[in-house]
């Protein structure tokens, strides 16, 4: 799960994730999460597509997969008049692991790699 | 003669006519000659006369006595006594009424006329009925502007905004998910103690206990960066006598003795929600009574040993944000202050260049007379009146305090960057000091959005997060109450305002503007990993100001865009962020039996008030108490159940039967998380060893499991425990308050495989006993009425004839009737039948065909999830069956069913942890 070094007291610990940190939100980026109906999102993006002409579909770690799927779906749709530019990068994710007995929290840092896809006509 | 004089007058005349005669001697004279003459009778025996009418004259008096109906004593006199104006002048009326009438015009004299309206609006008659209303219960500070826009409800001694008025329920979950919700929670109050930290930890660990999770004495919490949440109980009383969840704060360490001599002061706010505020305080105080053997019943101040707990009630002011704009909207609102003591006469200069400017444009010469003199004023100050207004100069003197405030502004400037308040580490506080809000009023009401703003970096640096943030001069009574009476009016504000050189620039006040310590508490919200909804749901910060500043800042929120639900919103966030609201979720406490009792009765009102045929029969929907959980019985019945099961698991029955007859709710942190992970496959732990559950699960192997060392501790200590539960809704449906959770059969299961969109089984009509009853009682009626068309004559001669076992004196039910005929329940004996019945024979368990086990606290559709969730109460001994019927399968799944409903739906089951 992660690389931290806490094994001795697994269960004193409770894991906390915080919020990853995002780029403040236009109108036409998109986020993807696991927990969303898939096709839920995917007429989110085909709306804002249409209105917009240009969506930008971010997915972090699990969620990855999910977005190039949905790009290439917006893709295949598109009919040859739609087109996709990807970047990936690396986000810096923080643990919080808050104890269970009167101890103090540690944090530990991890990285997961996110791809963020400019879908675009 | 005496008792002759009190008969009526007419009788009177005749009697003291012929009393003088009356004796044994001449009454047999008498006799004989009212026998001769037979017609003209010349003397009465009046004793005897009387003595044989006693009745009649008694029923006279009696109804001569009565004025009937609204009569005044002097309407009852014979026309030709009668005289104008009777009620008017009391010497009009005859002088042996003269008592009875004055007793009478005292009665019903009528109240003083009422003000006119427009003297009554007047502000300062306005504020003194707001003062008055305020004396009988608690009023938050922005009741007046909550009480133009919510329903206010009386609650926890507090009138208090329940919702909105607007139709607004999921505005309010977009505003929590997208955008701010925010809450008055003024009425949380805190309960300061100070002392030598040792002794404060040594005497409140009584009060708490490890098992629960960190206490008072975490060392996450004592260096005053972080918040703590906790449960207190009664003295020793862990597990069985829980007060409530708390939150409570530290005072952060100085180290340095600039601000504060350290030695023997550590400071503990302790926030308690008002429902069980006075018990906590009560518990404290006795806490630290006890060993010292101090006898004084002083609850708001006390003193012992150094240790004083005192009651800051209303002495600070809470706000609730939740939601990812509200770190937005927070940091339109709190602008850092500027507290530098050195540029006091740059400023004073300026201010002296800038005021005559502005008053020769204004013309006024009294306005430049009084600028001079607050000139002037700030002059003295520095010598020695530092305290008038300006604590700040004083606060922030030494270079240490000043140094915390660089820090504490140098992080709000990188938390304010980012997009969410989860973002930040989770409950760590803020102290802030910052600018009135009032001066940074946007003209208009406007909505702030993250987009387009600064963007924040990336990760927070943990090195942004040091011990002196939690710094804040807000700890002292002092500096709070000059911040509250060195605020500017509202008046004088805007007449600045008006006088201001360019209209609609912001005002500079400088050094007269008032600086504001304020604490920003982070909430994390839900956390992914242990709960079912989104990370970071309902995170947010709260923000503590001191008191008589609600308004100024609550307006500034509201104007950047921050929505305000009431107590029914902060319920609703509750259950979808799958935690427990308080006091509702409490039942084991005080606070919640009363709040759950209230909730009841008021159920049962809203019951009885409908007519039997629009209500429904709970008898035959099978609920024995559809309006208040029978927590005991499920526990108890379910402990005498599980013998046979424990005997499976060689597990040995609690020998210590340490409740009477109660309940308690498992908060066993321990315990929690071993179910949790049993239930859901993944426990909350850092590394989850107890994944192995999932895998090739069989019936042997939950055994196995189920007889663990750690099963076992638990099953001998809780057996009589609650635990709290989240239903997740599979299909269809939506569990509503004081439903059934059951066990599934396996019939259900079989069902459920072959056809995936089963609904449910549905439970099968109970038999109302008091059915053939009623329908006896309805032909009854409906003769009556037949009666009753034809002819009013000879009803009261049929009623007896007919056979009922009610009286009906009117034919049909009237609007009273229906509230007095409750179904089975109306005649007090068959109620008692009723309650005998169910006290013998009728057992929860059996009484319907799916074993209940446990109820629906709350419940509702979530928007997040898109299906209902519900919070509800699970025994623990029926989880262990749940376990073992289950153990081959994938999810574990239940039924609920409604109080209202026959069918049952699925569920699936979590822990809240």
């Amino acid at each position: 799960m992660q690389a931290s070094g806490h094994t001795a007291d697994d269960e004193e610990y409770t894991l906390h994730k915080r919020m990853p940190p995002r780029l403040p939100q236009r109108l036409n980026d998109v986020y993807i999460t696991e927990k969303t109906h898939f096709k839920a999102q995917e007429s989110k993006c085909q709306k804002l597509l249409d209105s917009g002409n240009e969506v930008i579909i971010h997915g972090l770690g699990k969620a990855v997969n999910r977005a190039i799927n949905l790009a290439l779906q917006l893709k295949e749709r598109g009919n040859g008049t739609v087109q996709i530019c990807c970047q990936t990068s690396t986000v810096d994710l923080v643990d919080e692991l808050i104890p269970e007995a009167d101890g103090d929290v540690k944090t530990s840092m991890r990285s997961n790699s996110a791809i963020h896809i400019r879908v675009y006509r | 003669m005496s008792n002759i004089r009190s008969f009526q007058n007419n009788k009177r005349k005749s009697a003291v006519d012929h009393s003088d005669s009356s004796n044994g001697v001449t009454k047999a004279k008498q006799i004989r000659l009212e026998e001769k003459n037979n017609k003209v009778v010349k003397d009465i025996n009046v004793e005897g006369f009387a003595e044989s009418r006693a009745v009649e004259i008694q029923a006279l008096t009696e109804v001569v006595k009565r004025n009937g109906g609204n009569h005044m004593a002097f309407q009852k006199l014979p026309r030709h006594m009668r005289r104008r104006a009777m009620s008017h002048n009391i010497k009009r009326v005859p002088r042996r009424l003269h008592d009875a009438v004055r007793s009478e015009l005292e009665k019903t004299k009528p109240p003083g006329k009422r003000p006119s309206r427009c003297y009554r609006r007047r502000p300062k008659n306005l504020l003194a009925e707001y003062e008055r209303r305020k004396r009988k219960i608690g009023w938050l500070e922005t009741h007046i502007w909550h009480a133009k826009r919510f329903k206010m409800v009386q609650r926890w001694n507090y009138k208090l905004p329940l919702h909105p008025n607007e139709k607004s329920i999921r505005a309010c979950y977009r505003a929590v998910n997208k955008h701010c919700l925010m809450q008055d929670v003024s009425f949380e109050s805190y309960i300061e103690i100070k002392g030598p930290q040792q002794r404060i930890l040594q005497e409140l660990s009584h009060l708490t206990s490890n098992k629960t999770g960190p206490t008072f004495a975490s060392q996450m919490t004592l260096s005053g960066t972080r918040e703590g949440r906790l449960t207190l109980y009664t003295y020793d009383g862990y597990p069985c006598s829980a007060i409530g969840p708390v939150t409570f704060l530290w005072q952060a360490v100085y180290p340095h003795d600039g601000i504060k001599a350290l030695d023997n002061g550590s400071t503990l706010w302790i926030c308690c929600h008002p429902s069980f505020y006075a018990q906590a305080l009560e518990e404290v105080t006795k806490c630290f009574n006890k060993n010292t053997n101090f006898d004084s019943s002083a609850v708001q101040d006390n003193t012992c040993e150094e240790i004083r707990v005192v009651s800051l009630k209303d002495d600070l002011v809470k706000f609730r944000l939740y939601g990812p704009a509200s770190n937005v909207v927070l940091s339109e609102v709190l602008q850092v202050a500027d507290i530098e003591n050195i540029e006091i006469k740059n400023e004073d200069n300026k201010e002296n260049k800038e005021e005559p400017a502005s008053s020769s444009i204004s013309g006024s010469s009294t306005d430049a007379g009084a600028d001079k003199q607050v000139g002037s004023l700030s002059l003295k100050d520095k010598d020695a009146d530092v305290s008038a207004g300006f604590w700040w100069k004083d606060f922030y003197s030494s270079t240490a305090s000043r140094s915390y405030f660089l820090q504490q502004s140098d992080c709000w400037m990188q938390v304010r960057k980012c997009n969410s308040p989860a973002e930040a580490p989770s409950n760590c506080l803020l102290a802030l000091t910052v600018r009135d809000p009032r001066l940074l009023l946007p003209p208009k009401k406007t909505k702030v959005f993250n987009a387009n703003r600064e963007a924040a970096v990336g990760v927070l640096p943990p090195e942004l997060f040091t011990a002196g943030l939690g710094v804040s001069p807000l700890w002292s009574a002092e500096i709070r109450q000059q911040v509250k009476v060195t605020k500017i009016s509202e008046q004088r504000l805007n007449e600045l305002k008006s006088k201001h050189t360019f209209p609609g620039c912001p005002l500079r006040l400088r050094d007269k503007e008032s600086r504001i310590p304020v604490i920003l508490i982070q909430r994390p919200g839900s956390s992914s990993v242990s709960s079912t909804s989104h990370l970071g749901y309902a995170s947010g910060w709260d923000v503590l100001i001191p008191s008589g500043w609600a308004m100024a800042f609550w307006v500034a929120l509201v104007y950047r865009g921050a929505r305000v639900g009431g107590v029914r919103e902060a319920r609703s966030i509750a259950l979808q962020a799958g935690s427990l609201c308080k006091p509702f979720d409490f039942p084991d406490s005080p606070a919640g039996r009363e709040q759950l009792q209230t909730e009841s009765e008021a159920l049962q009102v809203r019951h009885d008030r409908r007519p039997p045929a629009k209500r429904p029969n709970y008898t035959k929907l099978g609920f024995q108490s559809p309006f208040a959980p029978q927590w005991s019985s499920l526990v108890n019945e379910w402990r005498i159940k599980t013998t046979t099961l424990l005997e499976k698991l060689h597990i040995s029955e609690p020998t210590v039967e340490s409740n009477k007859g109660g309940f308690y709710v498992l908060r066993d942190r321990k315990c929690l998380r071993l179910l949790n992970s049993t239930f859901t496959g993944n426990s909350g732990s850092v590394r989850s060893n107890n994944r192995v559950t999932k895998n090739g699960k069989g019936g042997e192997n939950i055994l196995k499991i189920l007889s663990s060392d750690a099963w076992r501790q638990m099953t001998e200590q809780h057996l009589f425990a609650l635990v709290p539960v989240l239903l997740s809704i599979r299909h269809r449906g939506v569990p509503k308050a004081f439903g059934h959770i059951c066990l599934p059969t396996l019939e259900d299961f079989i069902k459920l495989e072959k056809d995936k969109s089963f609904g449910g089984p549905e439970e099968k009509k109970h038999i109302d006993p008091e059915a053939p009853v009623r329908k006896e009682e309805r032909k009854v009626r409906l003769q009556l009425r037949k009666k009753k068309k034809r002819g009013k004559g000879s009803k009261n001669a049929n009623i007896q004839s007919l056979p009922t076992s009610r009286d009906f004196k009117e034919p049909s039910r009237t609007a009273e009737e229906t509230k007095n005929t409750k179904e089975p329940e109306a005649d007090p004996n068959i109620k008692n039948e009723m309650n005998l019945r169910d006290a013998r024979d009728v057992k929860l368990l059996g009484h319907n065909s799916r074993m209940v086990c446990g109820f629906v606290r709350n419940g509702d559709f979530d928007f997040g999830r898109g299906h209902g969730t519900g919070l509800g109460f699970c025994s623990l001994a029926a989880l262990l069956h749940l376990l073992e019927q289950q153990g081959q399968r994938k999810t574990y799944l239940v039924l609920f069913r409604n109080p209202t409903s026959f069918q049952y739906r699925f569920a699936s089951l979590s822990i809240v942890v």
